[in-house]
C-alpha cells in the first residue's frame, strides 16, 4: 500500500526511477507552476499575449530594415522568412535565460519543501511553448499577407515544436543547476545565447554560405537543423531535409537524458547550497 | 521491521559551513576549489525506529541536529551516511509558511501547496472548505499570504499540512506561534490524527507540550541521540543535565554533590508550583510560580534564612532570594515548609536550576545546600534573548506618537 521512502548518499538507477514517479505523481504540480508563469507573464497587462509578440516583431521590423536595403540577402519575402525562425529561437533563448536563474530565484521553496524541484525550469519552458501556439496562428496570418504558399509541410510543425521543447528542457535543466553552484552561469548563458544566435540561420539562410568552410562549420549547429527546418516549411512551403530532423530529434534526447541526470545529481544538494 | 513508519540506519549528516565560498566560475577555475569550508556534523550516527502511529518528540537545545533530522525524513536533504526510511505519505511543516508565495491568495496557497505535496487538484478541491475552516482565517482567505500575521501563516499552513491525510507528519516548532486556543485545537487534531494511524514527529522547545503530548521522547544533543525512550523520562534527563552549565557537562560530572556539611536544618524536598498551584517543571514566563520547601529541623535554630537562586544552563546566575532582606527565622524542631512566592516570574524562555540554602546570615553558617537541585524550564510567549524581564514603563517628553501604549503593552501576552 503504501510507498516507502529511501534516502541514502547514493544516486542508483532505483533512485533515478523515483524521481520519475515523483514527478508523475506531482503532475498537477507541473500544470499549476505553467498556469502561474503564463499568468505572472500577463499579469495587469491589457494586451495580454500581444506584448510578448510586440518584441520579435519590433525586431522584424530592424532586421528586414537592416537586410533587404542594407545588406540584401537574395531572400524574397524576407519578414515571413525572418520570422518563421525568430520566433521559435526566442522561445528558446528566453525560456532558458529566464530559466537559468529560476531555482536560485526560489530558494525559498526549494530548502523547505520536497517537490521534483525540476518543474520549475520545466514550468518555464512549458509556459513559452504554450506561448508559441498563438504566435504561430500569427505567423500564418502574416505569412498570408505576404501570398506566401503554405500547404502539407506545416505539419512538420507538430514534430518540430516538440523536440524544440525537448532540447530546450535538456538545457535549461543543465544551466539551471549549475547556477545553483555557479552563480556566473547566467552571464555565461546571455553571453552564449547571443553568439549562438548569429550562429545559428536565424537572420541569413544557410544558403548564402553554401561551398564555404563558414558554412559547413554552421551545419554542426543542431539548432541550424532546426531552424533551416521552419524555413522550409514556412518560406519554401516544402518538407524539412529528414537528416537535419532525424540529427535534431537525436540531439534533443540525448540533451534531455543527460539534462535530467544531471539534474537529478546536482539538485540534492540544492537545499544547502541555493 | 515493516512496522516502522520512520527508520534512521546509523545517519549522518555534514554540513559544509563556509568560511569563503567561491560560487563564480573564475574564482573556481582559479583557485580549484569551491572555497573554504569546515565540516559540520549536523546528525552524527543517528539510529532511530519509530514503528506507525507513535507520536513521538524530539527535544534538545538550538544546533542539535533536530531540524535536520526532519529535513533528513523530509528528503529535503541526504544523509552522508547510513540509511533513512519513511513510509507512505510524508508531510512536513518545517518553517512558518514554508513554500508560500507572498503574492498569492490564501486560497491560491491551499491549491499550490497541496499540490507541491502532490496532491491532485481534485483531491485539494475536495478538502479546501475544511481546511479554509480549520484555519479560521474567514474572508481573509482571498487576501495575499503577504498581508498576514506569522499566527495566521502558521494557523493557514498547519490546516493545510494536517488535512491531506498524511500518513507521517512532521512539525518543526511552528505551533508555538499561535495563540492559547488555537494551539489547543491544533493538538486536538493531531491527537485525531494519530488516532487514525498517523505517525507523528514533533521538534519542539516547549517542554511542557512535548511532555504532554508526546508518548516518547528523544533527546539530541550535538547530533546524537542522547536519550531515546519514554517522554517523562527523556525530558527528566534532558532538563537535569542540560540545566547544569556546560563546563560541568563537559567534565562529564556524574552530577553535583550535595551532601552539605550536615547542619541542623536540611532540606526534605522541595518542588516548583506554577500559576494554578500544580507541580511543574515547565513554566510560563510572567505568570505567577511558587517554590515550596520541606525542611526538617533537628534542634531549634534560630536566625536562620532560606535562598533560592536560578541559574541558567549556561552558568550565568541570574536570580538570587535572600530571605533575610525581610528578616530571620526561628525554627521550631521538627519538619516545616517554606514557600517563596513568585507573582510574575521575570525569566526569559530557557532552561534554568534551582539551589536551595538554608543558613544563619549573622554567623555565616550554612545548615543546607541543595545545588542546583530543581531543573526547570521556561517558556516565553514573547521573543526575547535577555535573561530576565522586568516591570517597566517607558515615558516620552514631548511624546509624539499617536497612540498612547496600554500600560499592559509591555508585560506578557498571557
Amino acid at each position: 500500500m503504501a510507498v516507502t521512502h529511501v534516502y541514502t548518499r547514493g544516486v542508483g538507477a532505483g533512485y533515478v526511477f523515483g524521481q520519475l514517479r515523483e514527478m508523475l505523481d506531482h503532475r498537477d504540480l507541473l500544470l499549476l507552476l505553467t498556469q502561474k508563469e503564463l499568468k505572472v507573464k500577463y499579469k495587469g497587462t491589457a494586451l495580454g499575449f500581444f506584448w510578448s509578440l510586440l518584441n520579435p516583431l519590433l525586431m522584424m521590423v530592424v532586421y528586414t530594415a537592416v537586410f533587404t536595403v542594407i545588406a540584401r540577402f537574395p531572400v524574397e519575402r524576407y519578414p515571413v522568412f525572418l520570422l518563421a525562425a525568430l520566433l521559435p529561437w526566442t522561445a528558446f533563448s528566453a525560456s532558458v535565460m529566464s530559466a537559468t536563474n529560476s531555482i536560485v530565484l526560489n530558494h525559498n521553496l526549494v530548502r523547505r519543501v520536497r517537490f521534483p524541484v525540476e518543474f520549475i525550469p520545466l514550468s518555464i519552458v512549458l509556459a513559452y511553448v504554450v506561448n508559441l501556439v498563438p504566435s504561430i496562428g500569427i505567423l500564418f496570418l502574416f505569412a498570408l499577407g505576404f501570398q506566401q504558399p503554405l500547404g502539407w509541410p506545416l505539419l512538420a510543425l507538430l514534430l518540430l515544436v516538440p523536440l524544440q521543447a525537448m532540447f530546450t528542457i535538456g538545457i535549461a535543466l543543465i544551466a539551471s543547476s549549475l547556477t545553483v553552484y555557479l552563480r556566473d552561469v547566467e552571464h555565461l548563458v546571455t553571453l552564449g545565447m547571443t553568439v549562438w544566435f548569429f550562429a545559428t540561420p536565424v537572420l541569413y539562410p544557410l544558403s548564402i554560405f553554401r561551398g564555404k568552410t563558414l558554412g559547413t562549420l554552421l551545419q554542426l549547429n543542431p539548432m541550424t537543423w532546426l531552424m533551416d527546418s521552419y524555413q522550409r516549411v514556412w518560406h519554401e512551403n516544402a518538407w524539412p531535409q529528414p537528416l537535419f530532423v532525424a540529427g535534431y530529434a537525436l540531439v534533443a534526447i540525448v540533451v534531455l537524458v543527460a539534462g535530467q541526470l544531471l539534474f537529478t545529481r546536482l539538485s540534492r544538494r540544492f537545499a544547502e547550497e541555493v | 521491521m515493516s512496522e516502522s513508519a520512520i527508520r534512521l540506519d546509523h545517519v549522518s549528516k555534514r554540513y559544509r559551513l563556509y568560511r569563503r565560498r567561491h560560487q563564480s566560475l573564475k574564482e573556481v577555475l582559479v583557485r580549484r576549489s569551491f572555497g573554504e569550508w569546515r565540516d559540520l556534523w549536523a546528525l552524527d550516527d543517528v539510529t532511530i525506529d519509530i514503528p506507525q502511529g507513535q507520536i513521538v518528540g524530539i527535544i534538545g537545545e538550538n544546533g542539535s541536529g533536530k531540524s535536520t533530522t526532519l529535513k533528513v525524513l523530509s528528503g529535503i536533504v541526504f544523509p552522508d551516511r547510513g540509511v533513512a526510511r519513511v513510509r507512505g505519505r510524508v508531510t512536513s511543516l518545517l518553517e512558518l509558511g514554508a513554500g508560500f508565495q507572498p503574492e498569492y491568495s490564501g486560497r491560491e496557497n491551499i491549491h499550490l501547496y497541496g499540490a507541491l505535496l502532490g496532491l491532485r487538484r481534485a483531491e485539494i478541491d475536495a478538502g479546501i472548505d475544511a481546511i479554509i475552516e480549520f484555519s479560521e482565517l474567514g474572508s481573509r482567505i482571498e487576501d495575499p499570504v503577504k498581508n498576514y500575521s506569522s499566527g495566521m501563516y502558521m494557523r493557514l499552513g498547519f490546516s493545510i499540512a494536517v488535512h491531506l491525510h498524511p500518513d507521517v507528519l512532521l512539525i518543526d516548532e511552528v505551533l508555538a506561534v499561535g495563540d492559547a486556543a488555537f494551539q489547543r485545537k491544533c493538538y486536538a487534531r493531531l491527537a485525531e490524527l494519530h488516532d487514525g494511524g498517523c505517525t507523528i514527529l514533533l521538534v519542539s522547545h516547549d517542554l511542557e507540550s512535548v511532555e504532554r503530548f508526546c508518548q516518547r521522547g528523544i533527546w539530541l544533543h550535538r547530533g546524537r541521540v542522547a536519550a531515546d525512550g519514554p517522554v517523562a523520562e527523556t525530558i527528566e534527563r534532558y532538563l537535569d543535565i542540560s540545566s547544569r552549565p556546560l563546563s560541568e557537562r563537559e567534565l562529564g560530572l556524574p552530577g553535583v554533590d550535595r551532601s552539605v556539611p550536615s547542619g541542623d536544618v536540611h532540606v526534605v524536598s522541595a518542588r516548583i508550583l506554577n500559576a494554578h498551584g500544580a507541580e511543574a517543571r515547565h513554566l510560563t514566563s510572567g505568570e505567577a510560580a511558587t517554590l515550596e520547601v520541606r525542611y526538617l529541623a533537628d534542634a531549634e535554630v534560630s536566625g536562620a534564612a532560606f535562598s533560592f537562586t536560578v541559574n541558567r544552563n549556561d552558568g550565568l546566575r541570574c536570580v538570587e532570594t535572600p530571605s533575610e532582606t525581610g528578616g530571620t527565622y526561628t525554627l521550631p524542631r521538627g519538619e516545616g515548609v517554606a514557600r517563596l512566592h513568585l507573582p510574575r516570574l521575570g525569566l526569559h524562555g530557557g532552561l534554568y536550576n534551582g539551589s536551595i540554602a538554608i543558613y544563619e546570615p549573622a554567623s555565616g553558617r550554612l545548615h543546607d545546600h541543595q545545588d542546583r537541585m530543581l531543573p526547570f524550564s521556561v517558556v516565553d510567549p514573547r521573543e526575547g534573548t535577555a535573561v530576565a524581564w522586568l516591570d517597566y514603563e517607558w515615558e516620552l517628553e514631548p511624546a509624539l506618537a499617536s497612540k498612547r501604549a496600554r500600560p499592559e503593552a509591555n508585560r506578557p501576552a498571557v
